[in-house]
């Protein structure tokens, strides 16, 4: 339980400052697609038996270059390009798992994870690709958020778009890579947005969005968690952790949302 | 090579291939309005919000069919109720909704080890234990989207590309968009038994994609992608008998396959 914690504290870190961005630049679609282009990666390593995270970084980022090159074709429209790319590495991935006999259980790990299943070396894994995301965002910072806000002024000031784009792109699939065997695509995708975007309801600054968007994801994990052993352990069911983590980000943000438009409903002028 | 004109001698590949056909050629159709208005990512959270429906429909037992439209109804209301007033983009409420419905899936789900077989057909699809029931549905649902694409047809086109103006002739632009988020809503629940929930956005989009690449009339882009739509259903169903592979899946690469050569043909024909 511990190690599972510790494990979720590193995804949230990840997710807080790598969602503040998705969120800023509205790429929640590309972050879904993410999640769903490493599966044939993932379903490719356990057949030949190479490194997991190694093969679904390699696919995430394939994907990530199609998309990029896709969305940039005349006549192609970005969403669209978003779609075709997700559905054809997803496809591809069934392709490879549905002519195993662990079909799916295969599937289930890949959308829930195996949170108590965390041994040192993930970990250590894990807080390697967190550093590098932290470092990344840190470093690329102010071109991001310039971006963000006026791309033109990005442009005049000389910062090359493309370039930031993709490396955008590349620390959105190290981000869900990092979580994706411990917790899943589900509990990836949820971490990445939810946290973030309730932070912005309450208007937070972007270096607080970062900060207050890891502490709802950690609150939210530890909540998770709890729920999901105290359930499952006093009162004999089977939950899920990341799923109960998962509806714990959405009720989090929800319930910020009703509250944060009843204060301007009925707060009066400010 | 024989072999290849005895694919569709079983019946029950031919009713696999009767319903992929019609599948493919309703999603081609109402996929280029889903291009048109950017709904590919509104599309794929109601292709994920079908899988708690299709859960509630096996614990109350219903149907699966009407448990994935009493889904989706309520994310359409969910995603524009939390993007009202612009407190956060569309795309945002739209991914933690997603999250959302999955996660309540999967909580429902409680009590058992993994997905059982039925969920992962839900989630995949099972192309080819489609029913003859299935099929009538699909036939009636696709007839209906048809008619209705036909009748609003000048309506849809207009809002989608000129909201102020059709507000200016005394067009509903939101009955509009109510009216073809249920449309979706109904073909995302059409698709599920043969593509499976997970994929089925990929019918709604790829083959449009791929028209709208040979055409810009929204009337011939429809027509066409259907056409692709029907054409690359019954190919990848063919090939997928053949390799051995998933069904649903194999379909959805043949579309992508079809949408790169178009893609690679068309740089080709016009450099530049």
């Amino acid at each position: 339980m511990q190690r599972a914690l510790i494990e979720l504290i590193l995804i949230c870190i990840a997710a807080g400052v790598i969602g503040t961005h998705v969120v800023l630049r509205r790429m929640a679609f590309v972050t879904e697609a993410v999640t769903h282009t490493v599966f044939p990666g993932i379903a490719g390593a356990t057949a030949t038996s190479t490194s997991p995270a190694a093969a679904g970084l390699g696919t995430g980022l394939l994907s990530a270059i199609c998309i990029s090159l896709l969305g940039r074709a005349r006549k192609v429209r970005h969403d669209d390009a978003v779609s075709i790319v997700l559905t054809t590495f997803f496809a591809i991935g069934i392709i490879i798992v549905s002519r195993r006999h662990s079909f799916a259980s295969d599937l289930t790990h890949l959308f829930f994870g195996r949170l108590l299943a965390v041994n040192s070396a993930l970990m250590l894994q894990t807080a390697i690709m967190v550093a590098v995301l932290v470092v990344g965002t840190a470093a690329l910072q102010r071109p991001l958020v310039l971006r963000a806000f006026d791309e033109t002024a990005a442009q005049a000031m000389g910062y090359r778009v493309n370039v930031l784009d993709a490396a955008l792109n590349v620390m959105i699939v190290i981000a869900v890579v990092s979580a994706l065997r411990a917790v899943g695509t589900l509990v990836a995708l949820s971490m990445i947005i939810a946290p973030p975007a309730t932070a912005r309801l309450c208007k937070a600054s972007i270096r607080f969005m970062m900060m207050v968007g890891t502490l709802i994801g950690v609150s939210a994990a530890w909540i998770g968690l709890g729920l999901s052993y105290e359930l499952s352990v006093h009162h004999g069911t089977n939950v899920g952790s990341s799923a109960m983590i998962a509806a714990t980000t959405t009720s989090l943000f929800v319930v910020t949302r009703i509250v944060t438009s009843l204060g301007r409903t009925f707060g009066g002028s400010r | 090579m024989s072999s290849i004109w005895h694919t569709f001698d079983a019946p029950l590949m031919q009713r696999a291939a009767f319903e992929i056909a019609i599948v493919g050629a309703l999603g081609g159709t109402l996929g280029v309005h889903v291009s048109h208005r950017r709904l590919a990512f509104a599309a794929t959270a109601m292709t994920h919000a079908t899988f708690p429906g299709v859960v509630l429909a096996a614990i109350l037992g219903w149907s699966a069919l009407s448990g994935a439209a009493f889904a989706g109804a309520i994310v359409v209301v969910a995603i524009a109720a939390l993007a009202h007033r612009g407190a956060v983009d569309s795309t945002t409420s739209t991914a933690v909704v997603l999250a959302g419905s999955f996660a309540i899936g999967s909580l429902m789900l409680t009590g058992r080890a993994g997905f059982n077989k039925d969920i992962t057909a839900a989630l995949t699809g099972s192309l080819l234990s489609v029913s003859g029931r299935d099929i009538w549905i699909t036939v009636i649902v696709a007839a209906g989207v048809v008619v209705a694409l036909v009748a609003l047809h000048k309506e849809l086109v207009l809002t989608a590309f000129d909201g102020t103006g059709a507000a200016a002739l005394g067009y509903n632009s939101t009955a509009i968009s109510v009216a073809i988020m249920l449309m979706v809503e109904v073909t995302v629940v059409v698709l599920m038994p043969s593509v499976g929930a997970l994929l089925s956005v990929s019918m709604l989009v790829t083959p449009a994609a791929t028209a709208l690449l040979w055409a810009s009339k929204t009337s011939t882009s429809m027509v066409i992608g259907a056409g692709l739509g029907t054409l690359a259903g019954v190919v990848g169903l063919a090939i997928s008998a053949h390799a051995n592979t998933a069904p649903g899946a194999t379909v959805i690469v043949t579309q992508s396959a079809f949408f790169c050569a178009s893609l690679c043909l068309r740089r080709l024909l016009s450099p530049r």
